[in-house]
């Protein structure tokens, strides 16, 4: 009876723990596989998304700090003058002190693989180096324009259309990896200088516009 | 003979379709998620777009004001004003492709006293539609001096 009861222990261990079949472990790899290859190919395209927005976070930030600084710096000029250099329209800037004297003065220009450059040099801004060569994406500056905004059909004062400028500045992403990624970006200020405008004010612009 | 039946006898019908359950609460939460990621990151930039032209317009109203070039009308809204084209190539026509829904200002005269400051209060403010969370509103409050 007892030889009885330990062969039943003995076949029912052997039914209940006998494993996984190579069958069964094969199907269960093969499933397993092909779940994880699908997750980790939308983790990868995830990843690879959020990497771009974050580039592109970036360089907006990068370009939208380089617009406030320089607005603000237009702003506070005393003179501001738009010429064409070499690469871009170039903002020069000018202070005087009250005898009229110029105490200092500094420019903003463009180049397209350098970015915004103060005095020609490019900004130290946060976002400087995806400027830099070596990166998985080429930046470059399309477009750096300052112009005047306004016409006589915004308004009929001569003083604000010479003190009301558009900044615009446009670049393009282009992805060494991927030679179809490719974006252009434009941003778009409006500025009014009001020092300038302050100083400049000298006539009535209505009636000199009737003459 | 038994063994070969267990072996080869498969799922059955109830475990595949726990299967497929967890695997399609597992992947619509992925889904759900990821959509709802791209559409915080649309609004932002909408955000972004509206507080720019917003910005522009009020810089505009400051000039208008400082140059003593007042409107008829003290208050006054544009509609449809176009916040993003898009951007295709310098050359191509652009088309818009965000728009904001109303573009105001409001200026009201401040009281001065025997001041020569003449001062305006400046309400400017823009609405716009963010994706499936209905109208936003951003507003800037200025003084402006006339000159």
């Amino acid at each position: 009876m007892l030889f009885k009861w330990n062969s039943n222990i003995k076949e029912k261990k052997y039914f209940d723990f006998n494993g996984f079949t190579l069958v069964e472990l094969l199907a269960s790899i093969i499933i397993s596989l092909a779940v994880f290859w699908g997750m980790m190919s939308l983790f990868m395209d995830v990843t690879k998304n959020q990497v771009k927005d974050q580039l592109m976070a970036d360089i907006r930030f990068n370009l939208s700090m380089a617009m406030d600084r320089i607005a603000d710096d237009m702003k506070n000029a005393d003179s501001i003058n738009i010429s064409t250099s070499t690469h871009s329209k170039k903002i020069e800037l000018y202070t005087f002190n009250q005898f009229g004297n110029l105490i200092e003065s500094h420019s903003y220009s463009a180049k397209n693989d350098l970015g915004i450059l103060y005095d020609n040099e490019p900004i130290a801004l946060p976002g400087k180096y995806l400027f830099k060569d070596d990166g998985p994406y080429e930046i470059t500056i399309e477009d750096f324009d300052c112009k005047l905004a306004l016409n006589p059909f915004n308004t009929s004062k001569r003083n604000l259309r010479d003190n009301f400028f558009d900044l615009i500045v446009a670049f393009k992403v282009k992805s060494r990896a991927d030679s179809d990624y490719e974006k252009l970006f434009t941003f778009e200020q409006q500025i009014f200088t009001l020092n300038q405008f302050s100083i400049t004010k000298v006539e009535d612009e209505d009636k000199s516009e009737e003459i | 003979m038994h063994k070969r039946r267990f072996i080869l006898q498969g799922f059955t019908l109830t475990e595949l379709l726990v299967g497929i359950l967890f695997s399609t609460v597992t992947a619509s939460a992925i889904i759900s998620g990821s959509i709802y990621v791209k559409k915080t990151l649309v609004n932002i930039r909408h955000k972004e777009l509206a507080y720019e032209k917003l910005k522009s317009h009020t810089e505009f109203w400051k000039g208008k004001i400082s140059s003593r070039d007042f409107p008829s009308n003290l208050v006054n809204c544009e509609e449809d004003v176009c916040l993003k084209k898009q951007e295709m190539n310098l050359s191509n026509e652009d088309q818009c492709i965000f728009y904001a829904t109303e573009l105001c200002y409001d200026l009201t005269s401040v009281n001065t006293g025997t001041s020569n400051a003449k001062r305006w209060e400046l309400i400017t403010s823009i609405k716009w539609n963010n994706t499936n969370q209905g109208e936003r509103e951003l507003s800037f409050y200025v003084i402006q001096m006339e000159f």
